[in-house]
Protein backbone atom coordinates (compact mmCIF):
# COMPACT_ATOMS: atom_id res chain seq x y z
CA UNK A 1 0.00 0.00 0.00
CA UNK A 2 3.27 2.28 1.03
CA UNK A 3 4.36 1.53 -2.76
CA UNK A 4 0.72 2.04 -4.35
CA UNK A 5 -0.54 5.24 -3.00
CA UNK A 6 2.09 7.23 -4.38
CA UNK A 7 1.54 5.65 -8.07
CA UNK A 8 -1.85 6.22 -7.51
CA UNK A 9 -1.39 9.93 -6.87
CA UNK A 10 0.71 10.07 -9.90
CA UNK A 11 -1.53 8.64 -11.82
CA UNK A 12 -4.34 10.81 -10.99
CA UNK A 13 -2.60 14.08 -11.26
CA UNK A 14 -1.17 12.31 -14.96
CA UNK A 15 -4.75 11.88 -16.14
CA UNK A 16 -6.14 15.20 -13.95
CA UNK A 17 -3.29 17.62 -16.55
CA UNK A 18 -4.00 15.62 -19.68
CA UNK A 19 -5.48 17.44 -21.86
CA UNK A 20 -9.49 17.38 -22.28
CA UNK A 21 -12.19 18.11 -25.47
CA UNK A 22 -15.23 19.38 -24.74
CA UNK A 23 -15.69 18.31 -28.67
CA UNK A 24 -18.19 16.20 -30.44
CA UNK A 25 -16.16 14.79 -32.97
CA UNK A 26 -17.18 12.06 -36.18
CA UNK A 27 -14.07 9.89 -36.64
CA UNK A 28 -14.92 8.35 -40.05
CA UNK A 29 -12.62 6.08 -41.20
CA UNK A 30 -12.26 2.28 -41.93
CA UNK A 31 -14.82 0.08 -39.83
CA UNK A 32 -12.91 -2.79 -38.01
CA UNK A 33 -9.04 -1.22 -38.78
CA UNK A 34 -6.61 -1.17 -35.83
CA UNK A 35 -6.46 2.52 -36.94
CA UNK A 36 -9.52 3.18 -36.64
CA UNK A 37 -9.71 1.77 -32.73
CA UNK A 38 -6.39 3.69 -32.17
CA UNK A 39 -8.33 6.75 -33.09
CA UNK A 40 -11.24 6.38 -31.07
CA UNK A 41 -9.30 5.37 -28.26
CA UNK A 42 -7.00 8.69 -28.43
CA UNK A 43 -9.74 11.01 -29.03
CA UNK A 44 -12.39 9.95 -26.40
CA UNK A 45 -9.30 9.25 -23.80
CA UNK A 46 -8.92 12.90 -24.42
CA UNK A 47 -12.74 13.63 -23.21
CA UNK A 48 -14.38 13.97 -27.00
CA UNK A 49 -17.48 12.48 -28.10
CA UNK A 50 -16.43 10.11 -30.68
CA UNK A 51 -18.90 8.69 -33.48
CA UNK A 52 -17.76 6.54 -35.98
CA UNK A 53 -19.06 6.18 -39.79
CA UNK A 54 -18.04 4.35 -42.96
CA UNK A 55 -15.68 6.79 -44.60
CA UNK A 56 -16.89 5.53 -47.93
CA UNK A 57 -20.29 6.28 -47.07
CA UNK A 58 -20.55 9.68 -45.58
CA UNK A 59 -23.11 11.80 -46.74
CA UNK A 60 -24.13 15.42 -47.43
CA UNK A 61 -25.61 15.86 -43.74
CA UNK A 62 -23.74 13.79 -41.81
CA UNK A 63 -21.63 14.75 -38.77
CA UNK A 64 -24.31 17.83 -38.45
CA UNK A 65 -24.30 17.11 -34.46
CA UNK A 66 -20.62 16.95 -34.78
CA UNK A 67 -18.40 19.94 -33.89
CA UNK A 68 -15.81 18.37 -36.16
CA UNK A 69 -15.59 15.78 -38.46
CA UNK A 70 -12.62 13.38 -39.13
CA UNK A 71 -11.59 11.78 -42.44
CA UNK A 72 -9.06 9.32 -42.29
CA UNK A 73 -8.01 5.76 -44.17
CA UNK A 74 -5.61 3.26 -43.78
CA UNK A 75 -2.16 3.29 -45.78
CA UNK A 76 -4.56 3.90 -49.54
CA UNK A 77 -1.45 2.19 -50.90
CA UNK A 78 -2.01 -1.63 -52.10
CA UNK A 79 1.55 -3.14 -52.60
CA UNK A 80 2.48 -6.82 -54.45
CA UNK A 81 3.57 -9.58 -52.53
CA UNK A 82 6.97 -8.24 -53.27
CA UNK A 83 6.22 -4.59 -52.04
CA UNK A 84 6.03 -3.24 -55.29
CA UNK A 85 3.26 -0.32 -55.59
CA UNK A 86 0.31 -2.19 -57.51
CA UNK A 87 -2.10 1.30 -56.65
CA UNK A 88 -3.66 3.51 -54.63
CA UNK A 89 -7.61 2.97 -53.10
CA UNK A 90 -8.71 5.59 -50.95
CA UNK A 91 -12.31 5.66 -50.38
CA UNK A 92 -14.05 8.02 -52.10
CA UNK A 93 -16.70 9.55 -49.42
CA UNK A 94 -19.16 11.10 -52.52
CA UNK A 95 -20.98 13.48 -49.73
CA UNK A 96 -18.17 15.58 -49.31
CA UNK A 97 -18.25 17.43 -51.69
CA UNK A 98 -16.92 21.47 -51.59
CA UNK A 99 -20.61 22.23 -50.10
CA UNK A 100 -19.89 20.17 -47.28
CA UNK A 101 -20.44 22.68 -44.33
CA UNK A 102 -19.01 20.87 -41.25
CA UNK A 103 -15.42 22.04 -40.23
CA UNK A 104 -13.14 18.74 -41.56
CA UNK A 105 -10.07 17.41 -40.90
CA UNK A 106 -8.44 15.46 -43.67
CA UNK A 107 -5.57 12.64 -42.43
CA UNK A 108 -2.61 12.09 -44.61
CA UNK A 109 -4.01 9.54 -47.70
CA UNK A 110 -7.80 10.95 -47.31
CA UNK A 111 -6.19 14.24 -49.36
CA UNK A 112 -6.39 12.57 -52.43
CA UNK A 113 -9.97 13.15 -51.95
CA UNK A 114 -9.94 16.45 -51.67
CA UNK A 115 -7.14 16.87 -54.20
CA UNK A 116 -10.59 15.69 -56.71
CA UNK A 117 -12.59 18.37 -54.97
CA UNK A 118 -10.11 21.05 -56.43
CA UNK A 119 -9.10 22.36 -53.00
CA UNK A 120 -5.70 23.61 -52.08
CA UNK A 121 -5.19 21.10 -49.75
CA UNK A 122 -4.34 18.59 -52.78
CA UNK A 123 -2.29 16.18 -52.97
CA UNK A 124 1.08 17.37 -54.57
CA UNK B 1 2.52 9.83 -50.86
CA UNK B 2 5.46 11.90 -49.38
CA UNK B 3 5.72 12.89 -46.38
CA UNK B 4 7.74 11.70 -43.40
CA UNK B 5 8.19 12.37 -39.53
CA UNK B 6 9.16 15.54 -39.63
CA UNK B 7 7.60 19.12 -40.34
CA UNK B 8 9.84 22.02 -41.11
CA UNK B 9 9.32 25.97 -41.77
CA UNK B 10 6.83 25.92 -38.62
CA UNK B 11 4.43 28.70 -37.93
CA UNK B 12 4.17 28.17 -34.34
CA UNK B 13 2.37 31.47 -33.89
CA UNK B 14 -0.61 30.03 -35.06
CA UNK B 15 -3.24 28.92 -32.77
CA UNK B 16 -2.77 25.53 -33.39
CA UNK B 17 0.37 25.53 -31.25
CA UNK B 18 -1.29 27.77 -28.45
CA UNK B 19 -4.26 26.35 -27.41
CA UNK B 20 -6.11 25.04 -25.79
CA UNK B 21 -3.27 22.72 -24.92
CA UNK B 22 0.16 24.92 -25.47
CA UNK B 23 2.85 23.17 -27.42
CA UNK B 24 6.42 24.87 -27.26
CA UNK B 25 8.05 22.79 -30.01
CA UNK B 26 11.31 21.04 -29.67
CA UNK B 27 13.24 21.76 -32.65
CA UNK B 28 16.09 20.17 -34.23
CA UNK B 29 18.14 20.94 -37.17
CA UNK B 30 17.01 18.64 -40.22
CA UNK B 31 19.58 18.76 -43.22
CA UNK B 32 18.29 20.51 -46.06
CA UNK B 33 17.01 17.73 -48.88
CA UNK B 34 19.23 18.67 -51.70
CA UNK B 35 16.21 18.28 -53.89
CA UNK B 36 14.53 21.44 -52.46
CA UNK B 37 17.46 23.16 -54.01
CA UNK B 38 15.85 22.62 -57.48
CA UNK B 39 13.15 25.12 -56.22
CA UNK B 40 14.91 27.33 -54.17
CA UNK B 41 18.57 27.40 -54.55
CA UNK B 42 18.86 29.90 -51.33
CA UNK B 43 17.71 27.65 -48.86
CA UNK B 44 20.43 27.20 -45.77
CA UNK B 45 21.82 23.51 -45.22
CA UNK B 46 20.00 22.95 -42.18
CA UNK B 47 16.60 23.77 -41.59
CA UNK B 48 14.56 23.92 -38.10
CA UNK B 49 12.32 20.95 -37.79
CA UNK B 50 9.49 19.54 -35.36
CA UNK B 51 9.14 15.62 -34.97
CA UNK B 52 5.65 14.64 -35.54
CA UNK B 53 6.08 10.66 -35.42
CA UNK B 54 7.75 9.09 -32.89
CA UNK B 55 9.75 6.77 -34.66
CA UNK B 56 11.56 6.82 -38.14
CA UNK B 57 9.44 5.49 -40.52
CA UNK B 58 9.94 1.71 -41.64
CA UNK B 59 10.25 0.69 -45.71
CA UNK B 60 6.82 0.67 -46.94
CA UNK B 61 4.95 2.28 -44.34
CA UNK B 62 2.42 4.80 -44.20
CA UNK B 63 3.45 7.99 -45.62
CA UNK B 64 1.83 11.08 -45.63
CA UNK B 65 0.28 13.75 -48.17
CA UNK B 66 1.43 16.98 -48.99
CA UNK B 67 -0.18 20.07 -50.69
CA UNK B 68 0.44 22.34 -53.11
CA UNK B 69 1.95 25.20 -50.92
CA UNK B 70 2.77 27.75 -53.55
CA UNK B 71 0.37 30.67 -53.53
CA UNK B 72 -1.48 28.88 -50.68
CA UNK B 73 -2.03 32.62 -49.17
CA UNK B 74 -3.44 34.53 -51.94
CA UNK B 75 -6.69 33.96 -50.87
CA UNK B 76 -8.06 34.45 -47.42
CA UNK B 77 -9.68 31.45 -46.88
CA UNK B 78 -6.26 29.95 -46.62
CA UNK B 79 -3.71 29.53 -44.10
CA UNK B 80 -0.35 27.53 -45.10
CA UNK B 81 1.12 26.11 -41.04
CA UNK B 82 3.87 23.88 -42.14
CA UNK B 83 5.64 22.29 -44.56
CA UNK B 84 7.28 18.79 -43.56
CA UNK B 85 9.96 16.46 -44.93
CA UNK B 86 8.91 15.41 -48.22
CA UNK B 87 10.03 14.21 -51.76
CA UNK B 88 8.48 17.61 -53.58
CA UNK B 89 9.54 20.94 -52.20
CA UNK B 90 10.23 23.30 -48.78
CA UNK B 91 7.08 25.09 -49.43
CA UNK B 92 4.93 22.01 -49.86
CA UNK B 93 2.54 22.41 -46.96
CA UNK B 94 1.92 19.73 -44.52
CA UNK B 95 -0.34 21.53 -42.41
CA UNK B 96 -2.63 23.85 -43.82
CA UNK B 97 -6.09 25.36 -43.81
CA UNK B 98 -8.55 26.10 -46.50
CA UNK B 99 -12.32 27.12 -45.50
CA UNK B 100 -13.86 24.49 -43.38
CA UNK B 101 -11.18 21.62 -44.50
CA UNK B 102 -7.81 21.40 -42.59
CA UNK B 103 -4.84 19.56 -44.12
CA UNK B 104 -3.29 17.13 -41.33
CA UNK B 105 -0.79 15.27 -43.96
CA UNK B 106 0.87 13.22 -41.47
CA UNK B 107 -0.01 9.63 -41.31
CA UNK B 108 0.55 9.12 -38.22
CA UNK B 109 -1.68 6.85 -35.63
CA UNK B 110 -1.99 8.57 -32.57
CA UNK B 111 0.25 5.87 -30.64
CA UNK B 112 2.84 6.90 -33.45
CA UNK B 113 2.00 10.64 -33.10
CA UNK B 114 4.93 12.21 -30.45
CA UNK B 115 3.11 13.77 -27.09
CA UNK B 116 3.28 17.59 -29.00
CA UNK B 117 2.04 16.14 -31.94
CA UNK B 118 -0.86 15.01 -30.24
CA UNK B 119 -1.74 17.71 -28.38
CA UNK B 120 -1.62 20.23 -31.72
CA UNK B 121 -3.87 17.53 -33.40
CA UNK B 122 -6.58 18.21 -30.21
CA UNK B 123 -6.03 21.74 -30.72
CA UNK B 124 -6.52 21.39 -34.13
CA UNK B 125 -9.76 20.02 -33.72
CA UNK B 126 -11.26 22.96 -31.35
CA UNK B 127 -9.64 25.41 -33.65
CA UNK B 128 -11.97 23.93 -36.62
CA UNK B 129 -14.79 24.42 -34.57
CA UNK B 130 -15.10 28.16 -36.12
CA UNK B 131 -15.07 27.43 -39.32
CA UNK B 132 -18.89 25.71 -39.03
CA UNK B 133 -20.17 26.93 -41.96
CA UNK B 134 -17.15 28.41 -43.53
CA UNK B 135 -16.58 26.91 -47.51
CA UNK B 136 -13.36 27.45 -49.64
CA UNK B 137 -13.47 30.29 -51.49
CA UNK B 138 -11.48 29.62 -54.46
CA UNK B 139 -11.87 25.98 -56.12
CA UNK B 140 -10.14 25.33 -59.38
CA UNK B 141 -6.81 23.74 -61.31
CA UNK B 142 -4.98 27.16 -62.08
CA UNK B 143 -1.46 27.07 -60.93
CA UNK B 144 0.16 29.75 -58.90
CA UNK B 145 2.36 31.94 -60.69
CA UNK B 146 4.82 31.73 -57.47
CA UNK B 147 5.92 28.19 -59.37
CA UNK B 148 7.53 30.05 -62.19
CA UNK B 149 10.18 31.38 -59.68
CA UNK B 150 10.88 27.90 -58.84
CA UNK B 151 11.03 26.45 -62.13
CA UNK B 152 13.56 29.62 -62.87
CA UNK B 153 15.41 28.68 -59.86
CA UNK B 154 18.44 26.18 -60.56
CA UNK B 155 20.64 26.92 -63.22
CA UNK B 156 19.72 23.68 -64.82
CA UNK B 157 18.65 23.35 -68.18
CA UNK B 158 14.70 23.81 -68.89
CA UNK B 159 12.75 20.33 -68.60
CA UNK B 160 10.31 20.43 -71.18
CA UNK B 161 7.46 20.14 -69.54
CA UNK B 162 8.26 23.91 -67.70
CA UNK B 163 9.17 24.61 -71.04
CA UNK B 164 5.65 24.18 -71.85
CA UNK B 165 4.35 26.23 -69.26
CA UNK B 166 6.12 29.53 -69.85
CA UNK B 167 4.82 32.29 -72.27
CA UNK B 168 6.01 31.90 -75.65
CA UNK B 169 6.86 35.58 -76.09
CA UNK B 170 9.33 34.36 -72.89
CA UNK B 171 11.11 31.43 -75.30
CA UNK B 172 10.47 33.15 -78.37
CA UNK B 173 14.50 34.81 -77.95
CA UNK B 174 15.70 30.84 -76.18
CA UNK B 175 15.73 29.49 -73.10
CA UNK B 176 18.45 31.66 -71.27
CA UNK B 177 17.51 31.07 -67.52
CA UNK B 178 19.12 34.89 -66.51
CA UNK B 179 16.86 36.57 -69.31
CA UNK B 180 13.69 34.47 -68.33
CA UNK B 181 14.35 35.53 -64.42
CA UNK B 182 14.43 38.95 -66.00
CA UNK B 183 11.17 38.81 -68.07
CA UNK B 184 9.40 36.68 -64.95
CA UNK B 185 10.46 40.01 -62.58
CA UNK B 186 9.05 42.70 -65.10
CA UNK B 187 5.93 40.99 -65.92
CA UNK B 188 5.18 38.74 -63.45
CA UNK B 189 1.58 41.45 -62.69
CA UNK B 190 0.65 40.58 -66.28
CA UNK B 191 0.71 36.66 -66.09
CA UNK B 192 -3.01 34.63 -67.37
CA UNK B 193 -2.86 30.82 -67.27
CA UNK B 194 -4.71 29.57 -70.37
CA UNK B 195 -4.75 26.69 -72.11
CA UNK B 196 -1.96 25.17 -69.17
CA UNK B 197 0.00 27.49 -70.18
CA UNK B 198 1.02 30.95 -69.01
CA UNK B 199 0.35 34.03 -71.07
CA UNK B 200 1.22 37.21 -70.78
CA UNK B 201 -2.20 39.40 -70.93
CA UNK B 202 -1.08 42.26 -73.84
CA UNK B 203 -4.42 44.32 -72.01
CA UNK B 204 -2.59 44.68 -68.98
CA UNK B 205 1.01 44.71 -69.52
CA UNK B 206 0.06 47.78 -72.45
CA UNK B 207 -2.29 49.73 -69.37
CA UNK B 208 0.70 48.79 -66.90
CA UNK B 209 -1.95 46.78 -64.64
CA UNK B 210 -0.58 44.55 -62.17
CA UNK B 211 -3.81 41.84 -62.23
CA UNK B 212 -3.39 40.70 -58.69
CA UNK B 213 -4.13 44.07 -57.45
CA UNK B 214 -7.62 45.32 -56.53
CA UNK B 215 -6.35 48.84 -57.53
CA UNK B 216 -6.09 47.82 -61.32
CA UNK B 217 -9.65 47.50 -61.49
CA UNK B 218 -10.42 51.07 -59.83
CA UNK B 219 -8.01 52.13 -62.30
CA UNK B 220 -10.22 50.60 -65.27
CA UNK B 221 -13.00 51.69 -64.30
CA UNK B 222 -11.22 55.49 -63.84
CA UNK B 223 -10.18 54.49 -67.49
CA UNK B 224 -13.78 53.74 -68.55
CA UNK B 225 -15.14 56.72 -66.89
CA UNK B 226 -12.81 59.34 -68.65
CA UNK B 227 -14.05 57.52 -72.00
CA UNK B 228 -10.82 57.86 -74.10
CA UNK B 229 -8.94 55.09 -76.01
CA UNK B 230 -8.29 52.87 -73.34
CA UNK B 231 -11.83 52.76 -72.32
CA UNK B 232 -12.98 49.29 -74.11
CA UNK B 233 -9.43 47.90 -73.05
CA UNK B 234 -10.16 48.80 -69.62
CA UNK B 235 -13.60 47.30 -69.20
CA UNK B 236 -12.45 44.19 -71.45
CA UNK B 237 -9.78 44.09 -68.28
CA UNK B 238 -13.02 44.30 -65.75
CA UNK B 239 -14.91 41.86 -67.22
CA UNK B 240 -12.15 39.68 -67.91
CA UNK B 241 -10.91 39.66 -64.02
CA UNK B 242 -14.06 39.89 -62.41
CA UNK B 243 -16.55 38.17 -64.28
CA UNK B 244 -19.04 40.82 -63.59
CA UNK B 245 -20.89 42.81 -66.45
CA UNK B 246 -22.10 46.27 -65.66
CA UNK B 247 -23.11 49.05 -67.84
CA UNK B 248 -21.11 52.27 -66.72
CA UNK B 249 -18.00 53.38 -64.72
CA UNK B 250 -20.28 54.12 -61.83
CA UNK B 251 -21.66 50.88 -61.83
CA UNK B 252 -18.29 49.31 -61.36
CA UNK B 253 -17.55 51.88 -58.96
CA UNK B 254 -20.47 51.05 -57.15
CA UNK B 255 -19.54 46.92 -57.57
CA UNK B 256 -15.51 48.05 -55.97
CA UNK B 257 -16.50 50.15 -53.39
CA UNK B 258 -19.28 47.40 -51.93
CA UNK B 259 -16.50 44.59 -52.38
CA UNK B 260 -13.56 46.69 -50.64
CA UNK B 261 -11.00 45.13 -49.15
CA UNK B 262 -12.95 41.56 -49.44
CA UNK B 263 -12.17 41.75 -52.79
CA UNK B 264 -9.14 39.77 -53.61
CA UNK B 265 -7.08 37.70 -56.76
CA UNK B 266 -6.27 33.93 -57.02
CA UNK B 267 -4.57 32.37 -59.29
CA UNK B 268 -6.80 29.33 -58.51
CA UNK B 269 -9.22 30.86 -60.75
CA UNK B 270 -7.60 33.03 -62.66
CA UNK B 271 -9.39 36.18 -61.47
CA UNK B 272 -10.42 38.83 -58.21
CA UNK B 273 -13.49 37.19 -55.88
CA UNK B 274 -14.83 38.49 -53.21
CA UNK B 275 -15.13 37.13 -49.65
CA UNK B 276 -18.15 37.27 -47.54
CA UNK B 277 -18.57 39.65 -44.91
CA UNK B 278 -18.94 36.60 -42.51
CA UNK B 279 -15.77 35.59 -43.51
CA UNK B 280 -13.23 34.10 -40.42
CA UNK B 281 -9.75 36.19 -41.08
CA UNK B 282 -6.83 33.95 -41.40
CA UNK B 283 -3.96 33.76 -39.02
CA UNK B 284 -0.93 35.09 -41.06
CA UNK B 285 2.21 34.78 -39.51
CA UNK B 286 4.25 38.12 -39.27
CA UNK B 287 7.07 38.50 -42.37
CA UNK B 288 4.65 35.88 -44.27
Amino acid sequence: MRILVPALLFTGLAAAQAPRLDLKVLYAGVKDHPRTAQWREFLGGHGATVTFAEVEKLADGDGKDADVVILDCPDPIVRSATGNVERIAVPVPKGVTVAFDRPVVVIAGMAIHTDRLHLKSDWL
Amino acid sequence: MCLYEEAHGVDASHPIFQGPFPVSPTWHDMPTPEHYLTTDPTLATSMRAWLVHRDKLPKNAYIGVVADGFGFHDSPDAEWIASGRNSKNARAAALARQGNFFHWGFAAAPPELTDEAQRVFLNTLVYMRKFAGQRPLVVGEGPSREWLTAYLAGDKPLAKYVRNKLPPTWLAAGDDLPRLREALAAEVGFLRYEGKQWQVDADCRRLGLDNRVPASLRTCADLLAAGGDDAATARAVLERYTGERFATAADWRRWLDDAGDRLFHSDVVGRFLVAPNDLVPPHRPAGR
